[in-house]
């Protein structure tokens, strides 16, 4: 037996206040002489037994009022067999703890996090003082995201759950130790997977009374759009589930959230300068003013870089000048650029990091970029003096002393048909120039290489075969071409026309000369160019970078497979167009080939708890290598050895896979591989060289979004769901209430009868003068 | 302040004034006057006939009934004469109680100085007991105006003490006073209760005309305390502390046996009896004693 207020129970003392008012009543008695005596004795005499016990039988009943009074107001909470009668089955209550990253969100120095542990502390509390059968089940939503891709659901439940299934003992501050030290993940949850992993224990029961709690922020990417949220809930209900929601965020606060990082798709070379991109969103309702983003990159030396535990990133941090955007609007996302050049190939990083706000999981960001020292291009030239390649050639290496990061590789028609396939892939870009017929063998190489994700860049010209490009080349939409051609056009050019010929579009190939005042195309003149027919021009998936004189079609890009297909529909040569010879060749030369050589890329960036997998070939690895988990709060990090498995087929063939797995990893190795920023994996060759892999892991940046549900348009987005909503406070103070709630109907009840009792017994005791006085005549 | 004025309000003098006080029964007296003599003589106004016994006056024998019907009979006549008031006040120490205004002996004195001022102005005789356990004081029977002074002075001294014992001292009364007459008798009589009953009953069977005027202070019949409260006793040693509220009921029933036994032992006795209040106004009492007398005589 507990009381909720504990303060409150010295309200007990209260008990001796109707002994000590009879007492003081008994001391200040006045004397008054009389003269009636013998009726008074004869009264007293007749009724001094029944009075006595009407006297002691009155205190009592005051003295217990007061006692179920102070009980009430202190909330009795009682396990007790008797009491539990009242409460009734077995309860099984299903807690889930929402520790998605916006949980940390900060306010008057207590987290989210920190309420909804509050809560969760004060609702185990008056879990156990209620009576019957109490089993708890505790699982945060990371949790079950996690072990949800697991295949057997029990295995999946009992993995992930912090608590499963256990009675509460009566001072559950033991049970919750554990948890006291967790904290937020850097991942954006739902409790849709939370719903779906107890859902079956919850039909498998349905002799116990369930209760499904959940403790969250409320955010509105989660509970913005909930009709799949309503269908798990409405299941829940069916199944006689009860269910409640505690609300654990404060208002929202000021946030400002990286969005996202991310290199150009442009050459990744060394010593080649290279825009990276990142974008800042104001999260909040207030704009924001000056706001100062530091820029880091991390250069990884390949056999220079050794792994260092005690810092940040084992490799040279240099510090870029930061960043200051004037101001955000609420909402805004604003888009900045650095420039960042690597000297040396590499898995090098860029950090972008914002200050301190209200919630820090997602202030910073990386990307790992894969820097080369150059970018292999193959150009195949069907013109007989090789004209086409010379030009790009020529763009790729101007000047010994100027780097593009490109290496061209020049070949005719007939080497595509003889080179195997695997040494095509070892190209970033193929490019197709004025090639008259390919042979079926050639173009599947090319089909399958550009799925693989290659890049492929057709030029058109004199030898180009309407009819070919159309049976072979495109295919009716199944070839890498983009287009089915229709003719070829001439255009006329009148004298002192300076209308730009070309226009460039809404390409990422193009887009800085989209950004310049004047067109640069107008020295620009298409003298003939190759028209698709109307119909493959507007196929979906096909994008128009530059268009032509009228607005017909001029450069396009097409998606094939993981790859992509940029297409020229005019030749290079002379009798063509004089795009080579015009400045702006050199910008859509190195723009497209650089775009076209980006797509076969290991992604910059990847979400927190995705799979770690380093893969190290041509060269004997030791069994053993290691991965360091990104440091939090500055501290060491941890060095999590891994063994390292080598392929049957090729000895040379060694990788490290790590992947989070909740039934055999330790918690807090799980809580490592959840944090955002960069995992180095590291191996170490048979010649004592270090190899390795970097790894960049980011938050979901939807999830820095604060902007909260309240309880009213919840109602109202679900409707037909029954659920009760309190906040943290309340929880913590008084927990969820619902069997102690009638503890306290309980004692009120018995308390009005008492005080009935009480009035009846002291109208007896004739305690109450009567309204007409006995008047006897 | 003079006895005259302390127990004779002039509100109470004026309406006194006003009411003639009548003997219900025929009392004894030797001055004529307007109350009905029980003696029968020399009368203007005949009664009745009845039949000679030795012994009687054969004065008296109505000679004419003799000579027609040869029986002697005897007239008997009305016969007015002068009413013997007497007034036994109660001046034991429970009348001493009185939380209000006045005390019940106080309210007694002035009772009997109306009463007697009553009586003297309609040229009766009027006369006076104090007693408690025994008589305190006594004022002859007079007629003289100047004799309510004799009466008031007698109240004026006397202060109550002492327990009550009513059948031993209306024994002496009755030997004081053996001519028949009116006994008023003011009175809370609240001690030895078969005493008091007895004492009422000693001067009825002495032939005396008796009216109890049974005074009671309002604390004293409705029981008012509420407060925890030490009762200690007038005329005995008891006291008891006690919440008046528990033993009021109790309290009351009692009180209410007591005086349905006074009424009944009264109404046995045909004695008058009034049970009075002592918030009640005294002219009021007189008003009320004086009319129902009024209304028994003329049934």
């Amino acid at each position: 037996m507990q009381f909720l207020f504990q303060p409150l129970t010295w309200g007990f003392l209260l008990v001796g206040v109707p002994v000590l008012i009879h007492l003081i009543n008994m001391l200040r008695h006045r004397k008054q002489k009389w003269a009636a005596m013998d009726f008074l004795m004869e009264s007293y005499r007749r009724n001094r037994r029944w009075v006595m016990l009407k006297q002691w039988l009155l205190l009592l009943a005051r003295m217990l009022a007061m006692l179920l009074l102070v009980a009430m107001l202190a909330q009795l909470v009682s396990s007790s067999q008797l009491l539990g009668l009242l409460g009734g089955q077995a309860t099984h209550h299903y807690i889930l703890l929402d520790d998605s990253y916006s949980m940390a969100d900060t306010e008057q120095a207590e987290s989210s996090y920190a309420r909804a542990l509050r809560a969760l502390n004060g609702l185990v509390r008056s879990i156990a003082n209620e009576p019957g059968q109490n089993q708890i089940t505790l699982l945060r939503l990371s949790r079950a995201t996690l072990a949800s891709r697991s295949a057997q659901l029990d295995a999946r439940l009992d993995s992930a759950a912090d608590l499963m299934a256990q009675s509460v003992p009566s001072d559950p501050a033991k049970m919750l130790d554990r948890l006291a030290a967790t904290s937020p993940t850097a991942l954006q949850l739902s409790p849709e997977d939370a719903y779906d992993l107890i859902a079956p224990l919850i039909t498998a029961n349905l002799a116990e009374k369930n209760e499904v709690i959940l403790l969250s922020d409320f955010r509105r990417n989660e509970f913005g759009e909930p009709e799949s949220l309503r269908n798990k809930l409405r299941a829940l209900m069916d199944a006689s589930a009860r269910i409640h929601f505690v609300d654990c965020a404060t208002d929202t606060a000021a946030n400002l959230s990286v969005v996202s990082v991310e290199p150009e798709q442009e050459v990744w070379a060394a010593g080649v300068p290279l825009m990276v991109r990142f974008q800042v969103r104001n999260q909040s309702n207030q704009p924001t003013r000056n706001t100062v983003l530091k820029v880091r990159s991390v250069s990884y030396a390949e056999g220079a870089t050794e792994p260092r535990v005690d810092s940040s990133y084992s490799g040279e941090i240099l510090e870029l000048p930061p960043v200051v955007i004037e101001q955000i609007e609420p909402g805004e996302t604003v888009t900045r650029q650095v420039q960042v050049v690597f000297g040396v190939p590499g898995k090098h990083v860029i950090e972008i990091m914002l200050p301190d706000d209200a919630l820090a999981t997602d202030n910073a960001r990386w990307c790992v970029i894969g820097i080369r020292d150059t970018q292999k291009v193959l150009l195949v030239d069907g013109d007989i003096n090789q004209s086409n390649a010379y030009y790009f050639q020529t763009v790729f290496a101007p000047d010994t002393r100027l780097r593009t990061g490109m290496s061209a590789e020049q070949v005719d028609a007939a080497y595509l048909r003889d080179v195997p396939a695997e040494l095509l892939q070892q190209f970033d870009v193929v490019a197709l120039l004025d090639v008259p017929r390919l042979d079926r063998q050639a173009i599947a190489k090319l089909e399958s290489y550009c799925s693989a994700g290659g890049g492929l860049f057709v030029a058109c010209g004199a030898n180009t075969n309407l009819q070919v490009v159309n049976e072979e080349l495109y295919r009716d939409g199944a070839g890498f071409f983009p287009v089915r051609l229709a003719e070829i056009r001439e255009n006329q050019v009148a004298a002192g026309e300076v209308e730009p010929q070309a226009t460039a579009e809404e390409h990422p190939i193009l887009a800085p000369l989209r950004q310049l005042s004047v067109s640069p195309f107008t020295l620009l003149r298409i003298r003939q160019q190759l028209i698709p027919t109307a119909d493959t021009a507007k196929t979906a998936g096909i994008d128009l970078v530059a268009s032509g004189p009228g607005g017909t079609p001029l450069l396009l890009d097409k998606a094939f497979g993981e790859g992509r297909v940029v297409a020229l529909l005019t030749g290079l040569t002379s009798d063509w167009s004089n795009w080579a010879q015009d400045p702006t060749f050199v910008v859509v030369a190195l723009r497209t080939f650089g775009y076209l050589g980006s797509f076969r890329r290991s992604p910059t960036s990847e979400p927190v708890g995705s799979p770690l997998g380093m893969l190290a070939s041509g060269t004997a690895v030791l069994p053993e290598g290691e991965v360091l988990l990104p440091s939090r709060d500055n501290k060491s990090r941890v060095r999590l050895l891994q063994r390292v498995t080598t392929d049957d087929n090729d000895r040379l063939l060694s990788r490290i896979d790590l992947k989070i797995d909740l039934g055999e990893m330790d918690r807090d190795i799980v809580d490592g591989l959840l944090r955002p920023g960069v995992f180095e994996a590291w191996m170490t060759n048979s010649q004592g060289e270090k190899l390795f892999q970097n790894f960049a892991h980011n938050v979901s940046a939807a999830e820095g979004n604060l902007d909260r549900v309240k309880q009213a348009e919840l109602e109202q987005k679900l409707p037909g769901i029954n659920f009760t909503f309190r906040t943290a406070d309340a929880v913590s103070e008084a927990g969820l209430n619902s069997s102690q709630a009638s503890h306290s109907t309980l004692l009120m009840c018995l308390l009005a009868a008492l005080l009935l009792a009480e009035q009846l017994l002291a109208y007896s005791a004739s305690y109450h003068v009567p309204r007409t006085a006995g008047a006897t005549r | 302040m003079p006895a005259s004025k302390r127990f004779l309000p002039p509100e109470a003098v004026k309406r006194v004034q006003r009411l003639e006080l009548q003997a219900r029964h025929i009392v004894e007296g030797f001055l004529s006057g307007a109350h009905r003599s029980p003696y029968f003589g020399q009368s203007v106004e005949f009664v009745q006939h009845r039949q000679y016994v030795p012994g009687d006056d054969v004065r008296h024998v109505d000679w004419k009934v003799w000579a027609r019907q040869d029986r002697l009979v005897i007239k008997q006549y009305e016969e007015d004469t002068n009413l013997r008031c007497s007034l036994l006040i109660d001046s034991s120490a429970s009348m001493a109680y009185g939380r209000s205004e006045m005390t019940k002996f106080e309210y007694a004195c002035i009772l009997a100085a109306c009463l007697s001022l009553l009586v003297l102005k309609q040229q009766d005789a009027v006369g006076s007991v104090l007693f408690d356990n025994k008589i305190r004081s006594r004022v002859p029977l007079r007629t003289s105006q100047r004799h309510l002074t004799d009466i008031l002075a007698a109240l004026e001294i006397a202060k109550p003490q002492e327990k009550t014992n009513l059948d031993s001292v209306f024994r002496d009364v009755v030997q004081t006073f053996p001519k028949r007459g009116l006994m008023i008798l003011i009175s809370d009589l609240l001690g030895a209760e078969e005493s008091s009953l007895r004492g009422i009953d000693t001067l009825r069977r002495a032939g005396h005309d008796v009216m109890v005027l049974h005074i009671l202070d309002d604390d004293e019949l409705d029981f008012p305390f509420s407060d925890p409260t030490r009762f200690e006793g007038l005329e005995t040693s008891d006291h008891l502390t006690c919440n008046p509220r528990a033993l009021r009921e109790g309290y009351l029933v009692a009180l209410e046996r007591f005086l349905d036994r006074v009424r009944r032992s009264c109404a046995a006795s045909k004695s008058d009896y009034l049970l009075v209040r002592t918030s009640d106004a005294p002219d009021a009492i007189l008003s009320k004693i004086l009319s129902d007398r009024m209304h028994s005589v003329r049934r």
